[in-house]
């Protein structure tokens, strides 16, 4: 009897697991999200640190955290800051406001050679080199930018990146330049970087004057538009106070087009002057560079699709997304079709180029597209992601987010050719969303599947400082080096040899050119005298996978990490007599704790 | 028992057919191709290695993970290895080449009469390497650095096939050249086998 029922009972079960198996095609988030020990993830997302001044490095589907990269921030895990090198990069600056991240592009798509990035309050930005993950160069403080925040927003073969300023100042002070006068005598600019095309090494080429208003956000044209650069611009009420009322008056403010390439050309046709260093055009003096579109109130993302016909501008203080048409746009230019002119400058007839406004809901802030032609525009008030089609411009679907999202970014999103799949909401606040951790929390990063018609949740995980924007690539573009060639290590004190580690001294002038390889320093016992001026040169002679050293001196503000056949420069000053150890602070083997030595600092 | 050593006394006279002095040729060239060629692969694994560390034995040096073994390696107070520590790297490549020419000789010359020769010569030089070899990793395995950080038993590393020593599994087998010199060696007595079997 019990036997039967069991029997039968088995059976039910097994049709129902049929049934339920036979019925769901799709994975449940788990298993869409679940990266098994030792399997690696499909893709890279590129998360900006905003005012932690790093990159922080994810894999998806998983979310897990692989790696922090170091930009405008010093980094004692690296020893980014600590170096003189890095040091160097980062200027007398300590902090960065990390704002928008920027994979390089080739033909318009991910390439994976660099990732750019730029600092919002001192005006730079940084390029990091993907094969090292490491910052590899940091440009500027660029003269006449205030409030970097519009960029960089690369063009589709990285011959440019964007810079522009979020606070207008005047480019040249003088007394009579007071605040008040913010609307006669201030300066908006935009600028334009060039990127050389071998090594990444940007230059500074051409800025553009403009008038005093907030520049937001940028795109880079594709396709029919390459050329073009768009930045949205708000505050053409030119107020000076109060911007939150009194920016907020109009009822439409402007996409700034600029033709980047007409630019490149006029600085090289000498129609320039020079302003702190920069080559500083005037619109009104060089025409054909710069034009208005009027945009719904306050638009702050500007993005183009990825075949290049539309832009979308999205107005953060109306309910709708403006989608204006590539090619109308380049028709009211050619064919001059204005609506007059502000401070100098063309405004294009807005009935003439808008395709639609399409109605995604509040607070709408930055469109991201995927391969079937949808595109996916984040609302900040709403705290929501709309899905909508471009063509029909119909909304299609539309799902809540937890909460307040930013910016949002989908696989290669940005490009001519996304990836579909996944989007990632940048959401800005957290509230109860991961066990309480104090009241500074983390920000909270969404995972949605966007392969089916509807969006599907997947999965939170925690994000840090503020990723106002992110890059997701998929991973087999990137190729990262596992060890540096110590053979071909010709960094300023490298050795390559144990035999070759050894301290050199000029008078007070002392270079130690100190090894690290498992597990021990040589030389291990450095004798100073009081007052000299040291050089550490620190080079790793390992050629291990994963095998990093450290140096770190006790009691003084020195740390570095040595990737295998690396080199690191430190100045240190033997400021008082004593015995100080110094130890390998990264955790290199099974002698590390034995990995350590003596500086003896004696009287002179 | 007279009819089983003529035989043998016919299987090596006379000359070499065409296809067998072209054999005996090959087996020439692939002793010289073992001088550019890693002869013997002795390759490490463990936990943290799963891709596993390679040692590469050419003929007139040691390539692949020489600098991580040897850092291993000093842990347990073993010397580095390095091409200067073996005088076979001086003289193995002369050796080679000098066997190989007698191949190419032997093939050009034609006579049945040089293969248990030069075939002796070839098994004898492979069976030297290989006590050569044991004796080496036998002497590396027991001169321990008895001030070392870590003191392990001592024991003699395979010259051919697989130990577990440590953390570790050694495997040591033969690579590329060292698979075309067995094949060289085996080219002579084949020759005279066929004619063998052919006889009656």
């Amino acid at each position: 009897m019990r036997s039967t029922f069991q029997r039968s009972a088995a059976a039910v079960l097994v049709t129902l697991s049929l049934l339920a198996g036979g019925c769901s095609q799709q994975k449940s988030p788990a298993e869409e999200v679940y990266v098994k020990p030792g399997d690696h993830d499909k893709y890279y997302a590129f998360l900006s640190g905003g005012h932690a001044g790093q990159v922080y490095v994810y894999g998806l589907p998983s979310g897990r955290l692989i790696n922090v990269i170091p930009v405008f921030s010093s980094n004692p895990k690296t020893g980014y800051g600590f170096d003189e090198d890095s040091k160097k990069m980062m200027g007398k600056y300590t902090w960065g406001d990390a704002h928008h991240p920027a994979l390089s592009e080739t033909k318009g798509s991910y390439d994976g050679r660099w990732l750019f990035i730029n600092d919002n309050p001192h005006g730079r930005l940084a390029r990091i080199d993907l094969s090292s993950f490491h910052t590899a160069e940091i440009l500027g403080p660029i003269p006449n930018i205030s409030g970097f925040h519009a960029g960089p927003f690369i063009t589709p073969n990285s011959e440019y990146a964007f810079a522009a300023s979020r606070f207008s100042v005047p480019m040249t002070h003088s007394p009579e330049k007071t605040v008040e006068s913010y609307a006669k005598t201030f300066d908006g600019v935009l600028a334009g970087i060039k990127i050389h095309p071998e090594t990444g090494k940007m230059d500074l080429d051409f800025q553009v004057k403009m008038p005093p208003m907030d520049f937001d956000l940028s795109d880079s044209g594709k396709g029919p538009l390459d050329g073009w650069t768009f930045f949205t611009s708000y505050n053409t009420e030119l107020a000076h106070n109060k911007l939150e009322i009194n920016a907020s008056q109009h009822d439409q403010d402007f996409i700034t087009a600029l033709n980047w390439k007409a630019a490149a050309k006029a600085v090289v046709d000498g129609k320039f002057t020079m302003v702190n260093g920069a080559k500083v055009l005037d619109p009104t003096q060089v025409p054909g560079l710069v034009y208005f579109l009027p945009c719904p109130k306050s638009p702050h993302g500007v993005d183009v699709s990825p075949d290049g016909k539309w832009i979308v501008g999205s107005g953060k203080l109306s309910p709708v997304a403006a989608v204006f048409s590539a090619e109308k746009f380049l028709k009211a230019v050619q064919d001059k079709d204005f609506d007059g002119d502000w401070r100098g400058i063309p405004v294009i007839r807005y009935a003439s180029t808008v395709m639609a406004e399409v109605p995604v809901g509040l607070g709408p802030l930055h469109t991201q597209f995927d391969d079937k032609g949808y595109a996916y525009t984040s609302l900040f008030v709403d705290s929501a992601i709309t899905k909508w089609k471009l063509g029909s411009w119909e909304v299609i679907d539309r799902i809540p987010v937890t909460y307040n999202v930013g910016h949002l970014t989908a696989v290669e999103g940005d490009t001519m050719t996304p990836g579909g799949k996944y989007l990632l909401s940048l959401n800005k606040l957290t509230k109860d969303r991961f066990l309480g951790s104090g009241p500074e929390m983390p920000t909270n990063a969404q995972l949605i599947d966007i392969s089916g018609e509807k969006m599907r949740l997947l999965l939170d995980f925690p994000t840090f400082g503020e990723p106002h924007y992110a890059q997701i690539v998929s991973a087999d573009k990137i190729k990262p080096k596992a060890i540096f060639d110590l053979a071909k290590n010709n960094k300023e004190g490298a050795i390559h040899t144990e035999t070759e580690a050894g301290v050199t001294r000029n008078g007070n002038q002392v270079t130690v050119k100190l090894a690290t390889i498992r597990t021990h320093f040589t030389p291990d016992v450095i004798k100073l005298k009081q007052g000299d001026e040291v050089t550490f040169h620190v080079t790793s002679l390992e050629q291990d996978e994963n095998i990093a050293h450290g140096f770190g001196i006790d009691h003084y503000n020195v740390n570095l990490e040595l990737a295998p056949g690396d080199t690191k420069t430190i100045k240190w000053t033997a400021d008082k007599t004593g015995i100080f150890p110094f130890y390998c602070t990264n955790f290199c083997s099974a002698l590390h704790q034995e990995m350590q030595g003596y500086i003896e600092v004696s009287a002179r | 028992m007279n009819r089983f050593m003529s035989r043998c006394w016919m299987a090596i006279h006379g000359w070499l057919s065409l296809p067998e002095r072209l054999l005996i040729g090959l087996a020439g060239g692939g002793i010289l191709l073992a001088l550019i060629l890693p002869i013997w692969s002795i390759f490490l694994q463990s936990q943290q290695y799963p891709e596993g560390l390679s040692l590469f034995i050419h003929a007139r040096s040691l390539q692949g993970d020489l600098q991580n073994i040897n850092i291993l390696n000093h842990y347990i107070g073993m010397k580095p290895l390095s091409i200067e520590a073996f005088p076979e790297f001086t003289w193995m490549a002369p050796v080679l080449m000098g066997l190989g020419g007698l191949f190419i000789l032997a093939a050009l010359v034609g006579r049945r009469e040089l293969m248990p020769v030069v075939s002796l010569v070839l098994l004898g030089f492979c069976v030297f390497m290989l006590w050569d070899m044991s004796q080496w990793l036998h002497a590396w395995g027991h001169d321990l650095d008895p001030r070392a950080p870590m003191t392990v038993a001592p024991f003699t590393p395979p010259a051919l096939g697989f130990k577990k020593i440590a953390n570790f599994v050694v495997w040591s087998m033969p690579n590329g050249g060292g698979v075309l010199i067995i094949l060289s060696s085996i080219a002579g007595p084949w020759v005279l086998w066929r004619n063998f079997r052919h006889s009656s």
